[in-house]
């Protein structure tokens, strides 16, 4: 019986070093495989910045010409009602127009703002997609690699197999 | 499909199309260590648990195992060892020592049998039991050598005692020695083997007591030497004991005194307690010495000793009353011996008359010279002798009836021949055969009158028959008596008598011996008599919640006083027919009467033993009866040494106003010469009025 155990022992011990190889080299490949989704994410986030910001361009162009086309409109309006619109800087039409102007601008600014805030988000998710693609390798590095793993196991299981191995007399 | 906004689109106007800014979306992918492979690894490290959960498991059950058959193991080899123990334990001296030889050997083997039928699963297993071993055979060398040293010490012990031993016999025996010279050397011889054996370096009684003989310690060497003297002062009072049990207390006490004797024991405590026992000897001895120098001193000129009148005289004019006592002492020996010599004489000259008066010469002038002190103690017999014919003459005239005038005609004599009917009654009691030869001869007849001839006649009848019960083979059977008088069932009184028969038959055995003592026949009454008493003086148990006490025969009476008080005459009797007919025989009463009895014991409230029913009987319980017998015995003993009939000592302490029970005191001054004067006037009288 104390021959049987010890042969138990023994291939216990093997087989654990050989699941502990196996496992090290798995949580090393899921690792890998992480951290390269995980730069593939960053590039992304940094291509979606740029498209945001172009976004924001082709917005700011049309909500000019918007300002323009309101600002023709309004001059034709108090046009047409008889207003003078070349008049004087402190007279009403030219007072209309100009708010007019001015709350475009500001429209165009709040328009641009926002894109920037997108496209800055974007960027911070690139970086942080930067971020964790380097702590997967750092897991990936920090796993011990299969023959470690063995080794380890087999060192572990060594003092059992040792004493089961005096118990069948083999020592 | 979403379709991208044209102006072509309903409701779209020119201009009016929105950018769509959405963003790309993330990669976004849920991983396991599994889908790289893990689940296997994971798979081969549970495998590997596994098996060595396994191979747990097989060694827990190996060591289970192991460990019952290591502890059945052990168990029998301690019971082996202790079986080897008791029995070398109960070896003694060199008995032992010869065990020993080969217990050693003969035990490991026999260890080594007992352990090789286990066979251990585990290596460590092995290893407990070969510690186990070990152990165990260094436990037994020990208890060997332990032993071995007792046995050494035993043999050596057994060698000195023995040697002290034969030491000591071999003074005592020199005691016996007459040449003084090669008594001293013998005990001499003795001192010095006692020194010897104390001093052996090697199994001296010192080295035994753990004081080396060749010390130089003062402390050991007084302690050896005061071992030694003790020693020596065993075989002394060998010497001494010896010596006052030959009467030789002149010789203990001189020896005692010797300044040697004093070396040797001063301080032992052997010599102390020799003190104390010469020391009732030394007034003894001084009394011994002072009775020879009186003795010497009255002695006559022609070397005769002085009467032991003038004796007794010059010793009641001895002023120092501490020296008077002493010789008086001595003289009261003296003179008992003197007395024992003349009864011994009297004895024999009896013994000579009687064979005379059966011879066909009669008593001739010549035996009657023969014969002075039975004439001395019997003063009438010679008268008698001279004047027995003329006196049968007249008798037969006076005779006054058929029967007296047939005897004498018939050569019977008219008067007893004084002190020859009290020879025969003595002669029945020490040799009834020849007592009964000597009636049935006829030669004593013409010495006899009608009566007493008679009585003598009986008396031999009784003798014959007695005899020839003794010696018949079928003596009365007990278990017949049980079962016939007792109401024992046969099977009963088989079973008893067969399990007690040594008490039953030495109870028969005395009541035969008695009966032949006696002169006459077994009585089938006494028979019975003595098997009661050793029906009822025993029991088998106790009696619980008042069922009296079970009578049976298997508790020694005497062993169960000593044991817890038990007494038979005070134990309740159990209330059975078979008890009722045992108490009835030995009082003599009726069933009826025994059961009458035992109501008025109930109604006064007391318990149905012995004692209470020869309370309400009035009689005497057993054992004062059995008293009673055997001061009557001693009286009888004391009378017959004396040389006196018993009947005649009574007459003589009830004339002198004396209780019997003085006997001892007063029988040896009967014997006193000095109160020779009253004995015989005394003797006549008794004789006179006794025919």
């Amino acid at each position: 019986m104390a021959v049987v155990a010890a042969i138990a022992t023994v291939a216990g011990a093997a087989a654990g070093a050989m699941g502990a190889a196996q496992q090290a080299s798995a949580a090393r490949a899921q690792a890998s495989y992480q951290r390269t989704v995980a730069e593939n994410n960053a590039v992304i986030a940094r291509q979606n910045a740029t498209t945001i910001r172009q976004r924001m361009e082709v917005a700011e162009e049309e909500q000019r010409e918007r300002l323009s086309a309101t600002k023709g409109a309004a001059r034709a309006r108090l046009a047409a009602n008889g207003l003078l619109v070349d008049d004087t800087e402190d007279s009403t039409a030219v007072g209309l127009i100009a708010d007019i102007a001015e709350v475009g601008e500001y429209d165009i600014l709040k328009l641009r703002y926002n894109y920037e805030q997108q496209a800055r988000a974007a960027e911070i998710q690139g970086i942080n997609y930067d971020a964790q693609a380097g702590l997967f390798q750092l897991q990936r590095d920090a796993t011990p690699s299969p023959g470690m793993a063995a080794a380890g196991s087999l060192l572990s299981d060594a003092g059992k197999v040792a004493s089961a191995g005096a118990e069948a007399d083999w020592l | 499909m979403a379709r991208i906004p044209t102006p072509r689109l309903p409701g779209q106007e020119v201009g009016s199309v929105q950018l769509q800014g959405t963003p790309t979306p993330f990669q976004s992918f849920q991983t396991n260590a599994d889908m790289f492979g893990a689940a296997q690894g994971r798979l081969l490290s549970q495998a590997g648990t596994a098996l060595e959960q396994t191979s747990d498991a097989f060694m827990e059950i190996a060591r289970t195992d192991d460990k019952v058959d290591q502890q059945r193991m052990e168990a029998e080899v301690k019971e082996f060892t202790t079986e080897r123990e008791n029995y070398i334990n109960g070896l003694s001296g060199q008995e032992k020592l010869d065990a020993l030889k080969t217990a050693q050997a003969d035990f490991e083997s026999g260890v080594a049998n007992i352990t090789g039928k286990y066979n251990m699963r585990l290596a460590s297993s092995d290893d407990i039991t070969e510690i186990f071993v070990k152990n165990t055979n260094t436990s037994f060398l020990n208890f060997v050598g332990r032993s071995a040293k007792q046995a050494r010490d035993v043999v050596a012990e057994q060698t000195t005692t023995t040697g002290i031993a034969n030491a000591v016999t071999s003074a005592a025996q020199a005691t016996a020695n007459p040449d003084p010279v090669a008594r001293n050397t013998a005990y001499n011889t003795s001192l010095v083997e006692a020194e010897r054996l104390v001093k052996d370096p090697d199994i001296g009684l010192a080295k035994q007591a753990g004081n080396d003989p060749n010390s130089t310690d003062p402390k050991v060497q007084a302690r050896v030497d005061l071992l030694v003297r003790e020693t020596k002062m065993q075989v002394v009072d060998g010497i001494i004991t010896a010596l006052l049990a030959d009467g030789k207390f002149e010789q203990a006490v001189n020896l005692l005194d010797q300044p040697t004797m004093q070396s040797i024991g001063e301080g032992t405590k052997a010599y102390s307690a020799l003190e104390a026992k010469v020391l009732p000897f030394r007034e003894k001895v001084l009394g011994m010495r002072e009775f020879s120098a009186l003795r010497a001193a009255l002695a006559k000129p022609d070397g005769t000793e002085a009467s032991l009148a003038e004796m007794q005289s010059a010793i009641s004019q001895e002023t120092d009353p501490l020296k008077r006592s002493r010789l008086t002492t001595e003289f009261s020996v003296y003179s008992s011996a003197q007395t024992a010599v003349l009864n011994e004489k009297v004895r024999q000259q009896g013994d000579l008359l009687i064979e005379a008066l059966t011879s066909p010469g009669g008593v001739t002038p010549q035996v009657l010279a023969q014969i002075p002190d039975y004439l001395a103690r019997n003063p009438q017999a010679a008268l008698s002798l001279a004047t027995g014919r003329t006196q049968r003459a007249t008798a037969e005239q006076m005779a006054e009836t058929a029967q007296q005038q047939a005897h004498i005609s018939g050569g019977g004599g008219a008067s007893n021949l004084p002190g020859l009917e009290r020879h025969m009654l003595g002669m029945f009691n020490t040799n009834a055969p020849q007592a009964m030869a000597l009636v049935r001869s006829g030669a004593l007849k013409q010495y006899f009158d009608a009566d007493t001839y008679d009585t003598m006649v009986q008396k031999a009848d009784l003798a014959e028959a007695a005899i020839s019960k003794a010696q018949s083979k079928n003596s009365m059977n007990v278990a017949t008596v049980m079962s016939t008088y007792f109401g024992y069932s046969r099977a009963d009184a088989t079973k008893l008598f067969s399990k007690h028969a040594t008490r039953f038959q030495q109870a028969v055995k005395r009541v035969e011996d008695a009966a032949i003592a006696a002169g006459k026949p077994v009585d089938s009454d006494d028979v019975r008599r003595a098997v009661a008493e050793v029906l009822v003086r025993v029991r088998t148990s106790e009696g619980f919640l008042g069922f009296g006490d079970e009578y049976d025969l298997s508790v020694a009476v005497d062993q169960a006083k000593l044991d817890s008080g038990f007494d038979p005459y005070d134990a309740v009797l159990q209330r059975k027919a078979r008890n009722d007919r045992v108490v009835a025989f030995l009082f003599e009463r009726t069933e009826g009467e025994i059961q009458l009895a035992r109501k008025a014991l109930d109604d006064k409230d007391q318990e149905y033993t012995l004692n209470n029913l020869a309370k309400h009987f009035g009689v005497q319980t057993l054992p004062e009866l059995r008293d009673l017998d055997a001061k009557e015995q001693a009286f009888d003993n004391l009378a017959v040494d004396a040389g006196l009939p018993p009947a005649f000592v009574e007459y003589y302490l009830k004339i002198k106003g004396l209780a019997l029970d003085k006997a001892a005191q007063e029988i040896p001054k009967i014997n006193d010469p000095k109160n020779a004067e009253d004995k015989d006037y005394l003797l006549k009288e008794w004789l006179s009025r006794n025919g």
